[in-house]
């Protein structure tokens, strides 16, 4: 059934609140701007722990973490947007939280009869961050899911290239987040490192990541601490969560060489951080799309990070440490990267050696920067119009 | 319906480019007005004449811009752009035209020249082979090989000419159905059999002294145009349409 492009077609976001600091925060709050001054629709969203703002131009609704992915709020947010029409309920989420949405077969009652009515299509921007048990295949139960809507949308072209052979009838393609390049550029490296008491020579390694199983911290404190002398600036939710960060700088040595800032900062502020480093590195079993890797290329600083998942991409090949093994964890069977601190103190040792031998004028300095240019919000949000756009016209 | 040409670009020495027979004949099979800009001695570029050219012709319905190593060969070749310029929505007709430019990836990745490369090229032109593939009826197409453009004269009247495009060679022609596409116009070819000599005007000494005398290089001249493209044309590109 096709949509009625005579008026503002009703679009509800689904996901977590535009307001979070999360990466899936970000994008959503981000989208929902941009479609927002499409005239073609009329937004809500519908916002995991979303407080919501005045100035948000949609029609925001939220419910409590304890509401787990909003299935009992979603059939009213949709009839108070709606009106009685038919739209697109949009959801930007990993795969795994939506096999209810997607195929709702046996929950029963009145939220089975909602999303069985037809009365929206389903649209989706997946940051799969992982392959499944096959080797370069979707987990079937992320495939399943997928399969069950009208428009897939990956933000990654690896991510695409596991997707697609999977999901023959499905609407797919792949499009990239968009960055703020105005705030994050290349700017001088002294002045923060200065106020934190750092000479232009120290070696000062960021990273940027949260407190959760799926990143390496150990493997990250493991190679910062065979680098000779370096200082690890880490920006984390929580110091204590997966991971015990104290306990691991402590046992790796790092305890004295360790800044951390475990609250919110502004995008200048992380801005002004990454500039300061010589490097950033992120380690983890995958990721589905990484601020922290494209922000601090854009700030000019190179990232040591691991070759599988979809932040490679925005990488040179220099800046990847490959995997040890592969395992697959969680209850949703994804392949997970290993490294090794060894391998990734090997990238780190170079890239901050290239990084000095620059400073020092014997070699060409890169421009990192120029690996995310085409992620510049402003200009990738006219793909974005296009691909919403191309959900109207099909 | 008028056919133009310009002089290929040598502003010291007369060259066989300056041959406009191949032009003459055709315009003769046809008896079609013509008018001729000649960039010699004062060279000013290709487009840049192509826009002189339109001062002087901006009134009629139709102009076609012709290279002038193109020899047409097929004496019908008028009425079959002026059949395809009768449709009310078709902005851009030619003898060769790609059914996409632009990689998928285009904008989704960094910059590279080959991202805005033109794909699945139709033509009749001899050696059609080597070019693509064969189409003597007419179709649809993204974009057109500028040997041969015969561009509706309310469109160029709608753009103020070529004055819209800062460069002298690379590129105006896909960008003019570039144009086109951004408002609302079909692009056709059709598929008069013709002879593209392929002058090469581009990759010869005389056109690389005219652009050292300007203070341009050949790089210069072949990467500054796709970059400017690839910017300019972001809510158009990558493009491609359906056979129909």
């Amino acid at each position: 059934m096709k949509l009625d492009t005579t008026r503002p077609i009703p679009l509800l976001i689904l996901g977590d609140g535009p307001d979070l600091h999360t990466g899936l925060g970000r994008i959503g709050h981000d989208l929902a701007w941009l479609l927002s001054s499409m005239p073609e629709f009329r937004v809500g969203y519908l916002g995991r722990q979303s407080m919501g703002r005045a100035k948000y131009p949609w029609a925001n609704y939220s419910y409590p973490e304890s509401g787990q992915w909003g299935e009992h709020y979603l059939e009213t947010a949709w009839e108070d947007l709606s009106q009685g029409r038919r739209g697109v309920i949009f959801t930007i989420w990993d795969a795994h939280r939506l096999l209810w949405f997607a195929d709702p077969q046996g929950i029963g009652g009145w939220l089975e009869k909602f999303l069985r009515s037809g009365k929206f299509e389903r649209w989706g921007y997946f940051m799969q961050d992982g392959d499944g048990v096959k080797s370069g295949c979707l987990p079937v139960e992320a495939a399943h899911i997928m399969s069950q809507y009208q428009r897939v949308l990956l933000a990654s072209k690896w991510a695409w290239e596991i997707t697609r052979g999977e999901l023959e009838t499905v609407g797919i393609d792949w499009l990239p987040h968009g960055i703020n390049r105005s705030t994050f550029k290349p700017l001088d490296r002294l002045p923060l490192r200065s106020a934190w008491n750092l000479k232009d020579d120290d070696t000062l390694i960021g990273c940027v990541m949260s407190n959760q199983e799926r990143k390496s911290w150990p493997v990250v404190m493991e190679a910062v601490s065979m680098l000779d002398s370096a200082y690890l600036w880490v920006h984390t939710d929580r110091m204590f969560g997966s991971w015990n960060l104290w306990a691991l700088a402590k046992e790796y040595g790092l305890e004295d060489r360790l800044i951390v800032e475990d609250r919110a900062l502004t995008d200048k502020e992380l801005a002004l951080r990454y500039c300061a480093c010589d490097c950033t590195v992120l380690i983890s079993g995958g990721e589905g799309f990484c601020y922290p890797v494209a922000e601090s290329l854009s700030c000019g600083t190179p990232v040591v990070t691991g070759s599988y998942g979809a932040q490679a991409e925005l990488c040179p090949s220099h800046l990847l440490a490959n995997p040890v093994a592969f395992e697959i964890r969680t209850n949703h069977n994804l392949r997970r990267a290993v490294y090794t601190g060894e391998k990734v103190a090997a990238r780190l040792r170079w890239v901050v050696e290239e990084q000095r031998k620059a400073r020092r004028g014997e070699v060409e300095p890169l421009d990192y920067s120029c690996y995310v240019e085409h992620l510049d919000w402003p200009l990738l949000s006219v793909q974005w119009k296009k691909w919403a756009r191309g959900g109207l016209q099909a | 319906m008028i056919a133009l040409t310009a002089t290929a670009m040598n502003a010291t020495t007369p060259t066989p480019d300056h041959d406009v027979g191949y032009f003459l004949k055709a315009v003769e099979m046809v008896g079609l007005d013509s008018d001729i800009w000649q960039n010699y001695p004062n060279n000013l570029g290709m487009v840049p004449a192509f826009h002189k050219l339109w001062e002087s012709h901006q009134d009629e319905d139709a102009l076609i811009y012709m290279h002038t190593d193109l020899e047409i060969l097929d004496d019908n070749w008028a009425e079959r752009l002026a059949f395809e310029l009768m449709e009310p929505d078709v902005g851009v007709v030619g003898f060769g035209g790609a059914m996409s430019m632009g990689h998928p990836d285009l904008y989704k990745r960094p910059y590279r020249l080959e991202q805005l490369a033109r794909d699945d090229y139709w033509s009749n032109q001899v050696g059609w082979e080597t070019h693509g593939r064969q189409e003597t009826g007419e179709r649809d197409v993204a974009v057109l090989d500028g040997f041969l453009l015969a561009v509706k004269g309310s469109l160029l009247k709608r753009l103020g000419g070529w004055a819209w495009f800062p460069f002298g060679f690379h590129c105006y022609d896909t960008s003019l159905c570039l144009m086109a596409h951004r408002l609302g116009y079909r692009v056709r070819m059709v598929g008069v059999r013709c002879d593209h000599h392929g002058g090469g005007t581009s990759t010869k000494a005389e056109y690389v002294e005219w652009l050292r005398d300007r203070g341009r290089t050949v790089e210069q001249d072949h990467w500054e145009p796709h970059i400017w493209q690839a910017r300019e044309f972001r809510d158009i590109l990558p493009i491609r349409v359906k056979p129909c």
